[in-house]
């Protein structure tokens, strides 16, 4: 059982279907979350509830009507709230510091092995694919940069990291 | 909804090179398009591990070389290639010689018995087991090649800053874009802001000059019939910031881009 909530702002009955919003939504919030506080931090997973839970409090007492897209509205929230958490947490580190929280081991040993995994591939692509991986996203070149540095046009470079990633995962699904 | 963004933007974003505009727009939009979320999201995956274990990966001992000019003369059997030489240099870093292959006899020390001890302190990461003199000889030509052409250097925080008519003291204003090639004429001109100015003034010219405004913000848009008579070829384009009082604060370069055919 679904619950539906009639959207009636706009023409014909188009309902947001709340549980199917929070399976599509909970996953891109909890991305922008973790990028705005840092993978590091303990709370993310607390502001992503906040914010899927003021979405749905929006939603159910109509003050989102569909007025705009509901990734928007979404987007929305999410953004406010980080602001929000963000000028919270200043104040509070400046009265008292704070004792950072360990992060969740369970969580570490899946990523590591993932990352341990690209890591070696990485090692094995041939020069010109490490080069521009290398330049581009370590380095931080720009395009034309790592194309200036490497004597090829930056099309060559979009290319070259395009056909990178490509590789990287062909490697990974073996 | 806007367009999906293309990957340099994707890549951009995930190393943090948009603006604050930019990143906004990106985000709204894979906000809405699950397609270019889960596109992101995979990316940001390789670009976060990148960017954490990047010095193991790509500099570490097990490190495949990089570029040809990189190649460890310790790797027995490995042949010393000349392609080094045709890569272009890294900006003022000059070309130095590859490193010397500890097999040779340093000339220097004729009559003197080549001791081989210095090959058990521990090779420094990438960089190959020379003699220490080798060593202090290059970092002194590296030393005097930077001296020498720090003033020629296109640094970002350089103090003194030349604009081509007037010598300025103050930190270089970096524009954001355009640069480099464009498809079509900009629709904005966008830089990052310095925090004492209380405007900037823009020249676009191509050569001669074609627009110029002054503006509080940091962005300028482009009005229709400038842009609409830019046909494709090389344009320079320069914004300085002023203070309150019309004292220059920071320029920047004349930035090139060219609208491609």
């Amino acid at each position: 059982m679904s619950t539906k909530i009639e959207n009636t702002m706009k023409p014909g009955p188009e309902a947001i279907d709340l549980d199917e919003m929070l399976l599509r939504f909970r996953p891109v919030v909890g991305f922008k979350v973790k990028k705005a506080l840092g993978g590091g931090n303990p709370d993310w997973e607390d502001v992503v509830d906040e914010i899927m839970m003021q979405a749905i409090e929006k939603i159910k007492t109509g003050e989102f009507r569909g007025e705009s897209s509901v990734g928007t509205f979404i987007y929305t929230i999410t953004s406010r709230r980080i602001i929000d958490y963000i000028r919270l947490k200043t104040r509070i580190l400046k009265e008292a510091p704070e004792v950072p929280a360990l992060p969740d081991p369970h969580d570490q040993v899946e990523r590591n092995e993932r990352a341990e995994r690209l890591a070696e591939a990485i090692k094995q692509l041939q020069t010109r694919f490490r080069d521009v991986l290398y330049l581009y996203y370590y380095k931080d070149f720009s395009r034309e940069e790592v194309a200036r540095e490497l004597g090829i046009s930056p099309a060559r470079v979009s290319e070259r990291v395009n056909y990178a990633r490509k590789l990287l995962k062909k490697m990974l699904d073996r | 909804m806007n367009e999906c963004p293309n990957e340099d933007r994707i890549d951009r974003y995930l190393t943090g090179r948009l603006t604050e505009s930019e990143t906004a727009e990106l985000e709204e939009h894979y906000f809405n398009c699950s397609a270019c979320f889960q596109k992101i999201s995979e990316r940001n995956e390789l670009v976060e591990m990148i960017r954490d274990r990047g010095a193991e990966i790509f500099e570490g001992a097990d490190a495949g070389p990089i570029h040809s000019w990189k190649k460890a003369p310790w790797k027995e059997g490995r042949e010393q290639s000349d392609r080094w030489k045709e890569t272009p240099s890294k900006g003022f870093l000059p070309r130095v010689s590859p490193p010397i292959n500890a097999s040779d006899n340093a000339p220097w020390k004729d009559g003197r018995e080549r001791s081989d001890r210095w090959k058990e302190t521990p090779s420094k990461g990438f960089l190959p087991r020379v003699s220490r003199w080798v060593t202090a000889a290059a970092a002194a030509v590296l030393l005097a090649a930077v001296l020498v052409l720090i003033p020629t250097f296109k640094g970002r925080d350089l103090k003194i800053v030349s604009t081509g008519d007037e010598a300025v003291r103050g930190e270089s204003l970096i524009v954001l874009s355009p640069r480099g090639e464009v498809k079509a004429a900009p629709a904005a001109f966008e830089w990052k802001a310095v925090g004492a100015a209380a405007e900037y003034r823009l020249a676009l010219s191509g050569p001669e000059t074609l627009w110029t405004t002054v503006t509080k913000a940091m962005k300028a848009d482009l009005p229709d019939n400038v842009k609409r008579a830019m046909k494709p070829g090389l344009y320079q384009w320069q914004v300085k910031a002023y203070s309150a009082q019309g004292t220059l604060l920071a320029a920047s370069p004349k930035v090139d881009f060219r609208i491609a055919d």
